[in-house]
């Protein structure tokens, strides 16, 4: 059954693009539509339920919100996830989307399998991270560890931090799994308690962190 | 530099002389009832004062030109000199202080004559007044204020055009004060009012009534004058955006277009581009040579540019960069041409950055490497990488992280770099100064 998978860009090329690199994975995923600006998204994911929106940070119309916008209005749409993808890999687009209930963050410039792959890692509910978004969270996180298992919000175990760091270097989440000794499974629930904490961390580093890079 | 009370004149006097502010105030006040030459002075030297503009200095702190004209240039550069800098460079920017250029030079010096012809001939109406005249010191010194006080609200006007409101508004109310006052002084000396307090009533009493009908009508001027100027300054943005993408993204789409043929030459063309782009866009960005975040960031680039091959670089933390780092640096730069050149993409260079070490790691995703495999006359990663590092203290593993799994294809290469450094040296953050004109 493959994936749904709406596209949400308003640049012409980059959704015929997207189109082009995706049908070649006619049994993984399907394109069920395209949408060039905040309103016709929203309508579209309303109408649609796509499996996956992908999700370009900044869109006009709506109230000015871009992306993250979208992604807001359509939190109520419990099948339809976000992955955001972008030529802006600045920190305050990425955190803004990730906030916003974005899944997960890839660039433009990603390849056809890696794009499959993280479509593929949204839809069946797990975070996708590529590497920057990690190098972001052990930089807003800080690199030293929290004492032990937690579930505060704030600071990242130090399972989470070997997690992080590995996806920083550039490995999957198979190579992650092959390098601890765990169990891809085992990684993906790690990496989605990353995306939890930052969605929801409110720690004053991660404030200070994204004042520093004048983030709002 | 004192907070200024009034003009500055009085900080800005005690700084350049090296005495202290209260002496220099106390000698303002002292002198004013003696003719009336304290306030005068005082007067004299605020208002020679140009605008702020003239100041290339600020840590230099004085805002008249007047005093640093008083002395001669050598002692400025002893003495204007911020802490840290050099003689020469104190020198050098004490003489940049007083006047940006000759134009500015002689506006100066006419303001400087306007105000010593005027100094002189108050000080002579006074004189003449009192002395010979016999009026009323009161009366002269109630004439001078009002004079005063309605020169001083005019001379705010250009600061209210460049947005400084409340500070302009707050002049303007003492000035107005003042002049009021010198009004109440002159009237009380003609006997024109019974009392002195009376006076003082009905002067307040016809503030508040002109203040309360013309503030409304002022408050709107100076809305629409901030809007006009956030409109010029909207356009002149873009008006410098156009220009830069005109300069640099069209010639690079034209030239895209007829290297299209060649998919490498395009795809180095657009990586440059897109480099270059971002750089211009997001502005505030550390500088190279104080920031090994940055340091690698630009070397993976040019390298990028060279090969047109992309290269993924993450950075956590940063410091400035001595010459431990400047090594790691070098031989990570080896590590990742190698990567281009032998390995596969995708290829990602990971740079961490804590209080004792900095770790690279470079990684691609080709057939591997084997260190003890390579011949022995082939010295690019033994003496590049290998020696470079451990000269500093540092270590150099390589693994490959897919060789377990061989369904998984290529086993790749992973070149870590740990160069132990010590201490916290913070990165220093390029200037804010881009941000003043928001």
């Amino acid at each position: 059954m493959p994936i749904k998978v709406l596209v949400i860009d308003d640049h012409p090329m980059v959704r015929a693009g997207v189109r082009a690199q995706l049908a070649a994975y006619p049994q993984d995923v399907v394109v069920i539509g395209e949408a060039a600006d905040v309103d016709a998204a929203a309508q579209a994911c309303e109408e649609l339920h796509p499996d996956v929106a992908l999700l370009d940070i900044h869109l006009p119309g709506g109230a000015g919100g871009g992306g993250p916008e979208v992604a807001q209005r359509s939190a109520h749409l419990e099948d339809t996830r976000f992955l955001a993808l972008s030529v802006s890999d600045s920190p305050s687009d990425v955190v803004a989307a990730i906030r916003a209930g974005a899944r997960g963050y890839v660039t433009k410039s990603v390849s056809a399998d890696g794009l499959l792959a993280a479509i593929k890692q949204v839809a069946a509910g797990d975070a996708a991270f590529s590497p920057r978004l990690a190098g972001f969270v052990l930089d807003a996180f800080g690199t030293q560890p929290a004492p032990e298992e937690t579930d505060e919000l704030d600071a990242l175990t130090a399972r989470e931090q070997e997690v992080m760091r590995l996806i920083a270097r550039g490995y999957t989440y198979k190579e992650v799994a092959s390098e601890l000794f765990l169990s891809v499974k085992t990684i993906e629930s790690h990496v989605s308690n990353v995306l939890r904490k930052l969605q929801l961390s409110n720690r004053s580093e991660l404030a200070r962190w994204a004042a520093k890079r004048n983030i709002v | 530099m004192a907070p200024p009370w009034v003009g500055g004149v009085a900080s800005g006097l005690a700084e350049r002389f090296s005495v202290p502010v209260s002496a220099v105030r106390a000698g303002f006040v002292g002198l004013s009832p003696v003719f009336g030459l304290g306030f005068m002075l005082y007067m004299w030297l605020w208002l020679s004062v140009p605008a702020e503009g003239m100041q290339e200095d600020p840590r230099a702190g004085f805002r008249s030109p007047l005093a640093a004209k008083l002395t001669p240039t050598a002692r400025l550069g002893l003495q204007g000199r911020p802490n840290g800098q050099s003689q020469r460079e104190g020198a050098r920017n004490a003489n940049r202080l007083p006047v940006a250029d000759e134009r500015q030079r002689r506006i100066l010096a006419g303001q400087l004559a306007l105000g010593g012809v005027g100094f002189l001939a108050v000080a002579a109406v006074f004189a003449v007044s009192t002395a010979l005249l016999h009026v009323s010191w009161a009366t002269v010194f109630g004439f001078l204020l009002i004079a005063g006080g309605i020169l001083l609200s005019w001379v705010q006007a250009p600061k209210f055009a460049r947005g400084r409101n409340r500070e302009a508004s707050a002049y303007v109310a003492a000035s107005v004060a003042v002049a009021m006052g010198g009004l109440v002084l002159l009237m009380d000396s003609l006997g024109m009012v019974p009392k002195l307090t009376t006076g003082i009533a009905i002067a307040g009493l016809v503030l508040v009534v002109l203040a309360v009908a013309l503030v409304p009508l002022v408050m709107k001027v100076m809305d629409d004058l901030a809007d006009s100027r956030e409109r010029e300054i909207r356009e002149a943005e873009r008006a410098d955006i156009a220009a830069h993408l005109h300069d640099s993204v069209l010639q690079t789409l034209t030239l895209i277009r007829a290297n299209a043929e060649d998919p490498t030459a395009a795809r180095s063309l657009a990586l440059r581009q897109e480099r270059e782009l971002r750089t211009w866009l997001y502005t505030g960005q550390p500088v190279a040579e104080t920031s090994v975040a940055q340091a690698l960031k630009t070397q993976v680039e040019t390298l990028e540019g060279t090969y047109g091959v992309e290269v993924d670089v993450v950075t956590v933390g940063d410091r400035q960069p001595a010459e431990a780092e400047l090594a790691g640096l070098a031989a990570a730069t080896e590590a990742v041409a190698n990567a281009i050149k032998h390995g596969l993409p995708p290829i990602t260079v990971y740079q961490e950055t804590q209080d004792r070490a900095v770790d690279i790691y470079v990684k691609d995703s080709g057939h591997g490497f084997d260190p003890s495999q390579i011949p022995p006359d082939r010295h690019g990663y033994q003496g590049s990488i290998v020696d470079r590092v451990e000269r500093v203290g540092g270590t150099v593993t390589v693994r490959q992280p897919n060789k377990a799994d061989q369904s998984a294809g290529n086993p790749g290469t992973e070149i870590h770099i740990h160069i132990p450094v010590d201490g916290r040296r913070g990165a220093a953050s390029s200037t804010e100064a881009d941000k003043d004109s928001r």
